[in-house]
């Protein structure tokens, strides 16, 4: 958080207001203001615009989910530090689920600097970029790539990388990386309203230190939860806490599929090099990116299956009027990693495919430093 | 059985259709060949491309049909065998729309009723779906006589999701003697046993097509289903058997006479 952020300081007894107030602006770091109205009044909050918002919890009775979640609503990008007199275990603990932090009044400059600390911890960064990979049909090597991506990524900026698995045919990233994740996409979906990114940050599995997944519904039943409005709030929430999150979806154009791509930073719009009608297919595609006003600088293409050579590089890069990353086939790499839930860059490090999903990832941090 | 004896025969009706849990299968590709097997054998025969946004039958069959499902969309009151095209091979096709903002405004009620249309007009109806439990295809399975289910063993990912679509079809109650799984590019140089993919999904292939890339491949490049121009190639033959061994079941009911109703 920049010097001299502004704070709300939104506490219903008077003289504990003035004294918090007063405690966080003898620090000289920060912008604390008094905010007086009741709930009733609480839309006049949203044109303060604070980068933290300390809440007092009684002011939220006795709907504090109701409260939190409008709160969010209009101030996504703010911090909310949720504060009590008298937290007792079974409140601290459902409070701590909503708010990016908790304290308990009065403070000490040390003890409100050091949870702000850890919200910051979780919201990594104010930068993140959100890369979508968009494929006509299936069999393109997603999965693959993003997996590998995701890894290297979190190797080169030492930052923590998100993946959500929005596949809503088949979502088989769990499969993949061979893990039983405890919650999904779909449990994150269904409480993302009352989550702060900290809490919604435990939804994602840690796959390796600084890369985790959100895995995708475990069942058909379940995929009508992820909705192009819920998938949004998602990654908006996500974008606190991760540098980098990389979004896998469903083959084709749906709502959430394109909801998706708006989400994002940058859509890659990826195929296989089967000798068919793929290429065909990616410039049907390509053409509907064609409305986004700044789709030249926010769409590439991945062609997998092809020998990665400059001058076939150059042709398509051409015929299609936007950059274009070449993989390489690998089967045998790829299935052994993906039959064994490992990561084809640690299995074959010096392979064709590892070095190009490798330079893939140098070009994204070096076009974000 | 020329194609001019069935015509005085009373229609068989059956919706034959093609889905997968994965891509790159070879549903395209067995979907024509099916369809070009059955009208050899005088059978009249609609193919119906159900990949709305990304179907692949004209392309396969270099075909550049002025209609298409998306006519259903514009027109509540069009008939489907209205909008077929003829093709050289004996069997007619519905395609998917050639743009894709058109394939992405096709509804389940549209394809419903242009199923309907085409079940009453033709013996069979052959449906080739895009991947997955998509709405489409779920409307198209509501009116599925027979499942082909083609797989690739390929990806351990890939068998489990397999194995999720049929606890699926099991789920939406899909008859489970009405589908049939088929192992394409069988003895391909995969890492995986088919021993293990069958003990893994509970329930085994009951057809097995062996691998032959390059056949298929020069198959879609002259634009020419395999089993009607390589007869001697031997995909060609087992998809013809496939064909021979569902037939020869109708038949043998059919000359039963008392079950006759069974099959229409």
């Amino acid at each position: 958080m920049a010097q001299r952020d502004k704070i709300l300081v939104w506490v219903a007894n008077i003289d504990m207001r003035i004294h918090l107030v007063n405690v966080i602006n003898r620090s000289g770091n920060y912008e604390a203001i008094e905010y007086r109205a009741g709930v009733e009044g609480m839309e006049a909050i949203y044109t303060q615009k604070p980068q933290l918002l300390l809440l007092d919890v009684d002011y939220a009775l006795p709907d504090p989910e109701k409260v939190i979640q409008q709160v969010r609503n209009n101030l996504s990008g703010t911090y909310i530090i949720g504060l009590s007199s008298r937290w007792d275990e079974r409140k601290r603990h459902q409070m701590e689920e909503m708010f990016d932090g908790v304290l308990t009044m009065p403070f000490d400059i040390d003890s409100f600097e050091r949870v702000l600390e850890e919200a910051k911890k979780v919201s990594v960064s104010s930068t993140c970029e959100v890369l979508t990979f968009f494929a006509p049909k299936g069999k393109s090597g997603r999965t693959t790539l993003i997996v590998n991506l995701a890894l290297n990524l979190a190797r080169l900026t030492g930052e923590k990388v998100g993946i959500i698995d929005a596949e809503t045919t088949f979502a088989d990233m769990d499969a993949f990386l061979n893990i039983n994740p405890q919650s999904t996409i779909v449990e994150a979906l269904r409480d993302l309203s009352l989550l702060a990114p900290s809490t919604l940050a435990k939804y994602y599995e840690e796959v390796v230190p600084n890369v985790q997944v959100l895995c995708g519904a475990k069942n058909a039943q379940q995929v009508n939860l992820i909705t192009a409005e819920a998938l949004t709030d998602l990654i908006a929430m996500s974008r606190r806490c991760f540098r980098y999150i990389l979004v896998d979806l469903a083959p084709g154009f749906s709502p959430v599929t394109m909801a998706a791509c708006e989400a994002a930073d940058k859509v890659y719009l990826t195929t296989m090099s089967g000798g068919t009608f793929e290429l065909k297919h990616l410039k049907r595609s390509l053409d509907i990116f064609h409305a986004m006003d700044d789709w030249q600088s926010r769409v590439e293409c991945v062609i997998t299956r092809i020998t990665p050579e400059v001058r076939q590089r150059t042709i398509l890069e051409d015929e299609l009027g936007c950059p274009v990353t070449l993989i390489p086939n690998e089967y045998h790499l790829c299935a052994q990693a993906a039959n064994n839930g490992r990561m084809a860059t640690d299995i074959g490090p010096k392979a064709a495919l590892t070095q190009q999903i490798d330079l893939m990832a140098k070009a994204i941090v070096e076009k974000n430093r | 059985m020329s194609n001019q004896r069935r015509r005085n025969e009373k229609i068989i009706n059956q919706v034959l259709t093609f889905f997968s849990t994965a891509s790159a299968t070879g549903k395209t590709t067995l979907a024509i060949n099916f369809a070009a097997d059955l009208a050899e054998r005088g059978y009249r025969v609609c193919l119906a491309d159900c990949d709305m946004q990304f179907g692949d039958v004209a392309n396969c069959l270099g075909l550049e049909p002025e209609t298409s499902f998306y006519q259903m969309y514009e027109d509540d009151e069009v008939n489907a065998a209205n909008l077929v095209e003829e093709t050289p091979w004996g069997f007619d096709v519905l395609a998917a729309p050639s743009e894709l903002d058109e394939g992405y405004l096709i509804t389940e009620s549209n394809t419903t009723r242009a199923i309907n249309h085409l079940r009453a007009n033709y013996d069979y109806v052959v449906v080739d779906t895009c991947t997955g439990f998509s709405p489409i295809t779920m409307a198209v399975l509501e009116q599925t006589d027979i499942l082909f289910i083609p797989c690739v063993v390929d990806f351990i990912p890939s068998i489990k999701n397999l194995k999720q679509g049929l606890d699926n079809l099991q789920k939406m109650q899909f008859d489970a003697n009405r589908v049939r799984l088929i192992l394409n590019r069988n003895k391909a140089d995969t890492q995986i046993s088919t021993k293990d993919v069958e003990g893994l999904l509970g329930k085994g292939f009951q057809y097995f097509i062996h691998n032959d890339y390059a056949g298929m491949m020069e198959s879609i490049k002259k634009a020419q289903p395999i089993v009607l121009f390589q007869k001697e190639n031997k995909v060609a033959d087992e998809i013809s058997n496939i064909i021979a061994v569902e037939l020869g079941d109708k038949e043998a009911e059919k000359s039963n006479g008392i079950f006759s109703w069974l099959w229409k």
